[in-house]
């Protein structure tokens, strides 16, 4: 009796994953739910092996604010990944990981990167996303390259997610993300809100001075790579323009200085317009605003490549 | 390896059609739990294999001098005790300690950073080493107290040390439980296998359902440098924590008493439903029984115990209780943890309010809400990340501030009604033996079999399709 209920168990669990992983109910907004596809895109940017021409370096900014497809429009001889991360730092060991993914034999090899005062910040040489991904299980690593289906098909649901639908709750912010391969997240959240994250950012960073010794390995870096014959680009990623300013001023980061050492490293420095972006939360464009950006420094890109 | 893990699945396959086959042998069978011990554990990190191996060695070699020479049983057991609570100094202690003294070498004047010249793999803690080093020990003082007699053989004895359901994070099982079962070829039923698929199933439900999915939202919280000051969030905060940690733990415990069901052996209960007790004292009964006994048995108890009045009891129940906080982990929050413990358990040794809260009508609802209200509160130190952190919050929670408008500034609706669909599930769960409820006066016996069957399979599709996005077992870091 005993082994036909075990047995029972196993069919009836088998039989109830197929109908939920085919007829799983949707979330009131599907772009909410990615955990399955944010585990993807970051495996996949973490453990690949090929190799590009051109490979962009940056934080959640650069992640969030550069696609390398809309910048092959314009760059037609690249070919391009964004290797930002959330919360990444700027230090020799994201310049290493970066610099893994050049293609040696590229006849035009470029590095992008998209520095910020927190990009800089102590705390930052951590790079907590990166190593979260970097070292998860080989099965799991296995699993995502390999049959992503399945981590689609079997993608958590919100645990609220009935009790939503039938009341009709919505999130207090609601972001919506977009994971593309080659290493952008196209997002936008709702509402839009500038504000309420100032007054934070300006009470958390109190106090927080960037790293000197961050920005010398950022040099050192640049310096190395320029003399490798890499083409090493920088532009400062544009955000809601009160934050950037508070940011800047708060941690000491002096971007005239900053950009004089980096064009002495021998590294380009390229001028993108601070107005005109609309960022959803006071520091990450909206999918529009990252479009246009990517399109301006693509085009900043060729003014200095061809 | 952990265990909600697909590799774990690979290796419990494989373990378990290896099994039958294996264990009607002794060695082979000792062999064959050693060899797959230690692949379980070397999967996370290989090197700290030599670790379990030397400390293991060390306890086994001095059970047999204990044996073969009884005059020099002092010199073996301090040899013991030294090795163990010498790996534990150096792997778990030593950041602890270079820290405080080089704090109060600095306050003298000298500034010395001591920490940053202890060697980066000292620094690594090895996953379950407070466990392991503490079932080695009482190995090494059962015998010393001649309740124990040591075996010869090492396979046996290393497959009691690490044996892999339990090795890493409990419960911490004593030889003299264990290394007769060990002995013996064991046998399971049909009822051993449907309660250990029952056990492993509820424990990862526990872990992947309420624990992980609450993980998200606490982990969100105590990682804002801008604490909320809303008194109201705080208190849901620790709500979601206190099931988050039960569940965590328990469910790790439920999943390896599963699994040692299915070699045919049994490991003790060692959460039996904490939050349904009505005092501390009953709370420690209920909450890590294999850790709360190891400590009454091998501190508490050689102390002196309650032998020499009430007042040597208090001192000796403080000790054990600050000594479990710093077992937990190397900071200051948990010994202030052990602390808070111990001042309530002495409160109420000296007014007795359980007992009289208990006898006014409806007294056990209020006994028990209010041993929450304090267990809350002590889990504020043992979560936050700083004792600034710990002593805001706890100020938060007491500040009946900002409402419920604060409440829904801060969560919003949608975080709020996840946090409270997976507490109350949690909840009503431990309701459930609160009221004392049985299935069997629920279900007719005609019923029972199909409606548990059913129940069994849409808790492990739950369990997929409604996982939480943590990964790695709490109690790993202790």
């Amino acid at each position: 009796m005993k082994s036909e209920r075990i047995l029972g168990t196993f069919l009836l669990t088998v039989i109830g994953l197929i109908i939920l992983a085919v007829l799983r109910p949707s979330s009131p907004n599907p772009l909410e739910d990615t955990r399955a596809r944010e585990a993807w895109f970051f495996i996949n940017k973490t453990h690949q092996d090929k190799k590009y021409d051109c490979v962009i370096l940056g934080d959640s900014r650069g992640l969030r604010g550069l696609s390398p497809t809309v910048m092959m429009e314009s760059l037609q001889d690249l070919d391009i990944f964004n290797f930002s991360f959330k919360a990444g730092g700027m230090n020799k060991e994201m310049f290493t990981a970066t610099e893994n993914l050049l293609d040696s034999n590229s006849p035009r090899p470029v590095i992008l990167l998209a520095p910020t005062a927190l990009a800089f910040m102590p705390e930052k040489t951590a790079n907590s996303q990166y190593h979260e991904y970097l070292h998860k299980p080989w099965d799991q690593v296995w699993l995502y390259q390999n049959v992503p289906v399945l981590a689609e098909w079997f993608q958590p649901l919100s645990p609220s997610l009935f009790f939503r639908r039938e009341f009709n709750i919505q999130p207090k912010k609601s972001l919506c993300q977009i994971f593309h391969a080659e290493g952008w997240i196209e997002s936008d959240q709702q509402p839009h809100d500038d504000l309420s994250d100032l007054t934070a950012t300006r009470e958390r960073m109190s106090g927080h001075l960037v790293d000197t010794t961050m920005i010398d390995e950022f040099m050192a870096g640049t310096a190395a790579w320029t003399s490798r014959g890499i083409t090493v680009l920088a532009f400062l990623p544009p955000s809601y323009p009160p934050r950037i300013a508070a940011e800047n001023r708060i941690s000491q980061f002096d971007v005239q200085k900053f950009r004089a050492r980096f064009e002495q490293a021998g590294g380009i420095w390229l001028d993108i317009p601070q107005d005109g972006f609309d960022s959803y939360d006071g520091s990450h464009l909206t999918a529009d605003s990252a479009r246009k950006l990517s399109r301006m420094v693509a085009t900043a890109c060729a003014e200095v490549l061809y | 390896m952990l265990f909600n893990s697909v590799i774990f699945l690979v290796f419990a396959a494989v373990f378990f059609a290896l099994w039958p086959v294996i264990k009607p042998y002794r060695q082979p069978r000792y062999v064959f739990l050693v060899a797959a011990s230690f692949l379980f554990y070397g999967w996370w990190d290989w090197r700290f294999l030599f670790l379990i191996l030397a400390s293991g060695l060390l306890d086994y070699i001095s059970g047999l001098g204990m044996a073969a020479h009884p005059d020099r049983k002092k010199l073996y057991l301090g040899l013991s005790i030294l090795g163990n609570i010498g790996s534990l100094m150096v792997f778990k202690y030593s950041g602890f300690f270079a820290e405080n003294i080089g704090f109060v070498l600095t306050l003298a004047g000298m500034d010395v950073d001591l920490k940053s010249r202890i060697p980066d793999f000292v620094l690594i803690l090895p996953v379950g080493i407070s466990f392991y080093t503490f079932q080695s020990m009482s190995y090494t003082i059962d015998i010393y107290k001649g309740q124990l007699k040591p075996t010869h053989n090492p396979f046996h004895f290393f497959a009691y040390l690490s044996l892999f359901p339990q090795l890493v994070a409990g419960p911490i099982i004593r030889a003299a439980d264990l290394l007769p079962q060990l002995e013996r070829e064991s046998h399971t039923t049909e009822q051993d296998r449907w309660d250990g698929l029952h056990l492993v199933v509820h424990g990862f439900a526990k872990k992947v359902l309420i624990a992980d999915n609450l993980a998200y939202y606490v982990t969100e919280a105590f990682n804002n440098p801008i604490h909320s000051p809303n008194s109201l969030y705080w208190w849901v905060i620790m709500t979601a924590f206190a099931f988050q940690i039960y569940c965590d733990f328990s469910g790790y415990s439920d999943i390896a008493r599963g699994l040692a069901k299915w070699l045919g052996y049994d490991f003790m209960v060692n959460f039996n439903h904490p939050y349904i007790a009505t005092s501390l004292r009953e709370f420690w009964t209920r909450w890590h029984i294999s850790l709360s006994t190891w400590f009454r048995d091998y501190v508490y108890i050689p102390l002196g115990g309650s032998r020499h009045g009430a007042l040597k009891s208090e001192i000796n129940m403080w000790i054990t209780m600050l000594v479990s906080g710093f077992w937990h982990g190397a900071a200051w929050n948990f010994i202030i943890w052990g602390g808070l413990h111990a001042a309530g358990a002495t409160v109420e040794r000296f007014t007795k309010w359980p007992q009289k809260v208990m006898a006014w009508p409806g007294g056990r609802y209020l006994a028990s809400t209010l041993l929450l209200i304090q267990v809350w509160v002590t889990w504020v130190f043992f979560r936050a990340n700083t004792l600034e952190q710990a002593a805001s919050i706890v100020g938060s929670l007491f500040s009946f501030h900002g409402g419920t408008d604060g409440l829904m500034y801060d969560l919003g609706g949608v975080k709020l009604m996840n946090i409270g669909v997976i507490v109350a599930i949690a909840a009503l769960r431990e309701f459930w033996f609160f009221m004392h409820w049985n299935e069997r006066e629920f279900l007719p016996q005609a019923i029972r079999p199909p409606v548990q069957t059913a129940a069994m399979a849409a808790i492990i599709v739950a369990c997929v399709f409604f996982r939480g996005p943590g990964s790695q077992f709490i109690y790993f870091q202790f």
